[in-house]
């Protein structure tokens, strides 16, 4: 029996869209024990949280179960898994769940395993968890590739432009949806301007509209969401400023469901610095050091102020994606990346 | 306190005690960044750089 297989499979093929992981929540609280958590539950908000060892030092495994609609049919070709949440980020939170369940916890630690709800939408889950942990270290589990270490991501405001009036005559007044339009153009023009493209990924502002709709009844209304990226060192409340000053010049008002800032940890971070040492081990060659555009719970992790380092198998660039598959040495290779890599962490928390 | 070798311009690093394997330290001769691979042998390399990636 391959267990790693199996366990990896199970994941996929349960789907799991944010705001529907119930059923995956179930599954691994029936799962885990058996890969040598000691301890499993659901929380208030549907996370999964699993540990081992009773100490008061805990090193945080947060990945998430949650992923993205749609996907490709879940099936194997070969050794190659295809379906959605074999990148983003089942193979991540598996292999975390296989080397953590496995690796020896140190007398007074603890390892603890979060399997977050809502990443994809709002990041539910590990705001919950914020306030119930303080981590020596911790782990985000997203795809780096298992030759890879991720540094940092950007930060992201996610914001509603909306507008209605009453209704009006179009050939005198545009109206409401012509204004959100504009207004969200106007907020996309505004912050990209200055943008650099020689820069990094991670220093570079984007925008991009994530939803639209104008209706036209009687009664008129726009709305249109936005998804800003925040580039380092951008404060997400003066962002919200100056966002709320373009978009009302517009006559459109502005509501923001999401603020988070960028971060970036140094390449000697001892988490960073543990899973480098396990790659060079593993692999026999230098680990690829990350630095993504994109936002995920590692940003809201930050906030802990402990080392820090997002890691997981997979390629990204299938992130969402039709095309989203997983090969099988990929994921054995990151569940023997971890093996390694804990245990040093524990010693570089010593 | 160890001594080392960097490997781009030949010149002598010199590792402050205590120094780990996996610690990043700076060429004094030619600035580059090394990363201290093993401690016993001592083996340095270049740092690998930050690369850059567009998804989460």
């Amino acid at each position: 029996m391959d267990r790693d297989r199996i366990f990896l499979e199970e994941l996929v093929r349960c789907a799991s869209p944010s705001g529907a992981e119930q059923e995956i929540g179930a599954l691994l609280v029936s799962r885990l024990p058996a890969l040598g958590w000691e301890r499993v539950e659901l929380d208030d908000v549907g996370n999964v949280v699993a540990s081992r060892g009773k100490g008061p030092r805990e090193v945080l495994l947060l990945g998430h179960v949650d992923t993205v609609p749609g996907g490709p049919p879940v099936r194997w070709e070969g050794e190659v898994l295809w379906g959605r949440g074999a990148v983003d980020a089942k193979g991540a939170f598996g292999a975390f769940a296989l080397a953590g369940g496995a690796c020896a916890v140190p007398e007074g630690g603890r390892t603890t395993l979060v399997g977050a709800v809502g990443e994809e939408r709002d990041s539910r889950g590990a705001r919950y968890r914020l306030m119930r942990h303080a981590p020596e270290a911790c782990l985000v589990g997203e795809p780096s590739g298992s030759d890879g270490v991720t540094l940092g991501y950007r930060g992201r405001i996610f914001c509603t432009l909306e507008a209605r009036d009453g209704g009006a005559h179009r050939s005198g007044d545009a109206g409401p949806h012509t204004a959100c339009l504009r207004g969200a153009a106007a907020v996309l023009d505004s912050w990209e301007r200055g943008d650099d493209p020689t820069r990094p990924v991670i220093e570079r502002p984007s925008g991009a509209v994530a939803f639209m709709e104008g209706r036209e009844e009687g009664e008129r209304r726009g709305r249109v969401e936005l998804d800003l990226r925040l580039p380092l060192g951008a404060e997400p409340e003066r962002v919200v400023q100056e966002v709320r000053e373009v978009a009302e010049r517009w006559g459109v008002t502005v509501y923001f469901s999401e603020k988070v800032r960028a971060h970036l940890v140094p390449r000697d971070d001892l988490a960073v610095r543990a899973l480098r040492g396990a790659i060079r081990q593993v692999f026999g060659r230098a680990p690829r050091l990350l630095a993504k555009g994109g936002t995920a719970d590692f940003n809201l992790a930050a906030s802990w102020g402990c080392p820090l380092a997002a890691y997981g198998p997979g390629d990204s660039r299938l992130d969402h994606t039709a095309e989203e598959r997983l090969p099988l040495e990929e994921f054995r290779a990151a569940v023997a990346v971890l093996q390694e890599a804990l245990p040093r962490l524990w010693r570089e928390e010593a | 306190m160890a001594n080392g070798v960097c490997g781009i311009c030949d010149g002598a690093v010199a590792l402050p005690d205590g120094t780990v394997a996996g610690e990043i330290l700076r060429c004094p001769d030619c600035g580059t960044e090394l990363e201290v691979v093993s401690m016993d042998p001592l083996r340095l390399e270049e740092a690998p750089q930050v690369q850059e990636d567009w998804g989460e």
